[in-house]
């Protein structure tokens, strides 16, 4: 921690979620009946992240490479549960193809920014590896879900158009592979959007976070560049390998569409 | 005699417990002509659809020249047997890019695209040059059956296997595919199975008659 960071007390904090009362309070008076959602999700934040902060104390204290790693499991499942859930048609394995390929796509990049890059000592250093990977779970799950929504809804409406490829003559991936393309495409463009306007329109999280914790700007773009482009090579390799196994499950080896197996979300 | 192009051997399909065909046991002959009709609901869309293998039997096989079709085969016997859904499956871009777009597949790379051909052909469908550069998905429910037809026939399957595939077109121009479609089985030899609901357009378009009733198919 740098000289000049400025700790808060829980006063601070105090006076802080006070203020927060002010949208409540404008409610009430304007009949928005948003009251209680609001006081929810100020006390659900609140007590949410002073929880992972005790846990992350915890963590941190004792430095065990299983519990660390053990963390990193829990916020990959959670991750990869969640997908389906946002979706509005699934397929009956979608919850084993999600895991998989987030689990592939930001360990693998987890691994490389830790073991080839920052290179701390010791490589599961928990200050490091977790919101590191954190960031990565965190930001790469927009577009992933975007990328397998956009397939999978696809597969629905345009399936005269799939099947009418298939009854031409096509193979599946002749057949699919627009719908395959379509659906990568959208699953990169909240990145794309979020490098292209990195700097200019708000400061990323990683760059506030250390400059707040005292680190120079100039220092602080350097984690941001990295962790910036991590987010893009993990969202562009986890959606693609997640729109591929639905793809394999989906157009069929015989070269049929399984329009059976979509169901709409319950 | 001549071999039967397709066999259909004891086929039979079941959905969610009911039996919309079964037992479906009957050749089809390279030249044939059928007409085939049956009330709405009956299973003769499932039936076409199981034959050229979007849908899977719940028993039965498909014979294709005597032979059981392998995975491997499927690309080569769907161009040879094309089947031309009621819906028609247009693809983004023009009419020309729905015409052009099988011979960027490998099924197709022997095969040339015959712009003049198609050109001509259309003009005799009354649609003018200025048809082909239109957004496809702008077209009307007729116009995209008149796309997804012309498209199959240009194709020169050696069979076609087409479910309604004039019912919204008007019918001075279903009329003209009827046509187009005898004349193209004649000179190339080929033939079709059509599932047709006018009687009279069935009497016109083919040789053989079928009819699915109560899960059985008939022949008249």
């Amino acid at each position: 921690m740098s000289h000049n960071y400025q700790q808060l007390t829980y006063f601070d904090v105090g006076l802080t979620v006070l203020v927060g009362l002010i949208p409540l309070l404008l409610s009430l008076r304007f009949g928005l009946r948003l009251e209680k959602q609001m006081a929810m999700a100020v006390f659900r934040m609140v007590v949410q992240l002073w929880l992972v902060g005790m846990v992350l104390h915890w963590v941190f204290a004792l430095q065990s490479v299983w519990i660390i790693l053990g963390c990193l499991l829990a916020m990959t499942l959670i991750a990869g549960l969640t997908v389906p859930t946002r979706v509005s048609k699934r397929y009956p394995k979608i919850s084993l193809d999600a895991l998989v390929s987030i689990f592939a796509a930001s360990w693998s990049a987890g691994a490389f920014a830790v073991l080839m890059v920052v290179k701390p000592s010791p490589w599961y250093a928990p200050q490091y590896l977790i919101p590191l990977v954190g960031m990565i779970l965190g930001n790469m799950l927009n577009g992933f879900t975007l990328g397998i929504e956009r397939f999978l809804s696809d597969c629905h409406l345009r399936r005269d158009e799939i099947e009418a490829s298939l009854a031409l003559g096509a193979t599946r991936w002749e057949a699919g592979s627009t719908i395959v393309s379509d659906a990568i495409r959208t699953a990169l463009i909240p990145i794309i959007n979020a490098m292209m306007i990195s700097g200019l329109v708000s400061l990323p999280g990683m760059l506030t976070g250390q400059i707040l914790g005292g680190v120079s700007p100039l220092e602080a773009v350097k984690y941001q560049v990295m962790i910036m482009i991590l987010i893009f090579v993990s969202t562009a390799l986890g959606s693609m390998l997640v729109i591929l196994l639905a793809f394999h499950r989906l157009f069929s080896p015989s070269l049929r569409l399984n329009h059976a197996l979509l169901s709409q979300k319950s | 005699m001549t071999a039967p192009l397709l066999s259909l051997n004891n086929l039979g399909r079941e959905i969610e417990g009911r039996w919309l065909f079964r037992n479906v046991r009957i050749d089809i002959y390279p030249r044939d002509t059928i007409a085939f009709q049956g009330a709405t609901g009956s299973g003769k869309s499932q039936l076409l659809r199981v034959i050229v293998g979007l849908e899977t039997p719940s028993e039965g096989e498909i014979l294709w020249n005597n032979k059981a079709i392998s995975l491997s085969e499927i690309p080569r016997f769907r161009a040879n047997c094309l089947y031309v859904s009621q819906t028609p499956g247009i693809f983004a871009g023009t009419v020309w890019d729905n015409l052009r777009k099988p011979y960027q597949w490998k099924q197709y790379e022997a095969k040339s695209f015959l712009r003049p051909t198609m050109e001509d052909r259309f003009k005799q469908l009354g649609k003018p040059p200025e048809f082909f550069n239109q957004k496809a998905v702008n077209l009307s429910g007729g116009e995209k059956q008149m796309v997804a037809l012309s498209r199959a026939i240009f194709l020169n399957p050696d069979f076609l296997l087409l479910d309604e595939p004039t019912s919204a077109m008007d019918p001075q121009t279903a009329l003209l595919f009827e046509q187009w479609l005898l004349e193209w089985a004649s000179t190339t030899g080929s033939g079709f199975l059509w599932i047709s609901h006018s009687p009279e357009q069935a009497a016109r378009i083919a040789k053989r008659q079928w009819r699915l009733e109560g899960g059985k198919l008939l022949e008249s």
